[in-house]
């Protein structure tokens, strides 16, 4: 089941965005569409299942005509724009009402993409799943049920009676599998560090509409076993030293992916 | 006599078909059917005494930092853009040749990749210009266009890595 709205954070004014989902064919790619916040466009792209796959922001120029100039006709209405002949190296948008023109200068050599303008709907503001679930646990908790779907994914994962249901929906989801989810109280204690990567992914999807907060969670899982196999192929290929040396840089750019991805390969450097 | 192993990046926006083009070499036929890099993966090509290990970089930004990082080391760097998408190229401009330079300096062997050539659409105006700000900012070696949807310029390009591999004293 799929929403029919998406709800996106635009990454330049954190505003909250809701805009009716779109599918992209799907040979294309990602179908875009902008939406007008003021001073910017935000543009989104869905892929075709309807996810957003992408955004991006664009500030707004306005061009008035003295100095030297390139005319350029838009191609869809035929309004001209007069774009200073200065600017060598920059990209930017031109609002056209309906739809917006995305102009990327370098040199004296312009290319231009039109994007369809949306509204932003405004609805009642409905909260996802794993808001939902942050109502009953904490960020860490949640992170560690997750880390633990990624350790062990054979053993049982105990979480509490009212928030079962919730939990096993976000997990199927997720990882495609959550049969090993079992109701009860877990006493377990919690090293911090390594969920916090984790957590901190958690945070950014709060506020986001199911497919989108999932598809981001899904993203980060898959980052996480993709940097895995990368150690272990790197061990296989070079040896310990070589993968000690990856594992190091991982520990200078996210200490909490580092001590995840080391707790998971079991590497002694 | 030891194979030589030479480490070839191959980094761009997300969507450019950087895996596409690496699989559509090794041999994989539906190309529809392969699945966004998400962080990175490891392939590997040989070639007479060469081996090239193929490092696959995912192009989202949300993991950026993260996955940049692994560029070190790397002997070969391959940019890829989309042939129908101003912004992939743009972004090789402004954002992926500064990771290059920054962790790997002006003077890496750099092939530039437009893809889908199929549908391209961005004038060679625009792509000229583009690529005189990359020659000015790396060693550019060459530019190839492809499209790993018919095959076109694959091969071209590993036979072109191959031989920039032989060069490289490691």
């Amino acid at each position: 089941m799929i929403t029919d709205i998406a709800i996106v954070k635009c990454p330049f004014c954190k505003r909250i965005t809701r805009v009716p989902r779109l599918y992209a064919p799907s040979l294309k790619g990602i179908k875009k569409i902008a939406v007008n916040h003021d001073d910017h466009f935000l543009i989104i792209g869905f892929d075709k299942y309807g996810v957003v796959r992408y955004y991006d922001v664009f500030k707004k120029i306005e061009f008035v005509r003295i100095g030297d100039n390139i005319k350029i006709a838009c191609p869809l209405c035929g309004r001209s724009e007069f774009i200073d002949k200065n600017i060598t190296f920059d990209r930017f948008s031109i609002d056209h009402g309906d739809h917006v023109l995305l102009v990327y200068k370098v040199g004296e050599k312009l290319e231009i993409e039109i994007i369809n303008v949306v509204r932003q709907v405004y609805s009642v503001p409905r909260h996802n799943m794993i808001k939902k679930i942050l109502r009953y646990i904490s960020r860490k908790e949640f992170a560690y049920i997750i880390v633990e779907m990624i350790r062990n994914p054979n053993s049982d994962i105990i979480v509490p009676q009212n928030i079962y249901e919730d939990v096993k929906f976000v997990l199927k989801k997720i990882f495609g599998n959550a049969s090993n989810i079992k109701v009860g109280y877990s006493k377990k204690t919690v090293n911090s560090i390594p969920l916090d990567f984790i957590e901190s992914k958690i945070s950014e999807v709060e506020d986001l509409s199911d497919e989108e907060a999932i598809s981001l969670i899904q993203d980060t899982i898959e980052l996480i076993t993709s940097l895995k196999d990368s150690i272990v192929k790197i061990r296989k290929l070079y040896g310990i030293n070589e993968a000690c040396k990856y594992l190091f840089q991982l520990e200078k750019t996210n200490l909490s992916l580092f001590k995840l991805i080391n707790d998971i390969v079991r590497i002694k450097c | 006599m030891p194979m030589k192993r030479v480490k070839v990046a191959f980094a761009g926006d997300a969507g450019v078909g950087k895996s596409s083009i690496i699989m559509k070499y090794l041999g994989f036929k539906d190309i529809s059917q392969i699945k966004k890099t998400r962080g990175v993966s490891i392939e590997n090509a040989k070639y007479s005494g060469i081996e090239l290990i193929i490092w696959d970089f995912s192009g989202q930004e949300h993991f950026r930092d993260i996955i940049v990082p692994f560029l070190n080391g790397s002997n070969i760097v391959v940019l890829v853009f989309d042939l129908s998408e101003a912004k992939t190229l743009y972004n090789l401009v402004t954002k992926w040749s500064n990771y290059i330079v920054e962790l790997l300096g002006p003077d890496i062997p750099t092939v530039i990749v437009g893809n889908k050539r199929d549908i391209k659409n961005l004038s060679d105006d625009f792509i000229n210009e583009n690529l005189k700000e990359l020659k000015a900012k790396l060693n550019v070696v060459s530019y190839i266009e492809t499209s790993a949807l018919s095959s076109d310029g694959i091969d071209s390009l590993f036979e072109n890595l191959f031989e920039i591999a032989q060069t490289i004293n490691i």
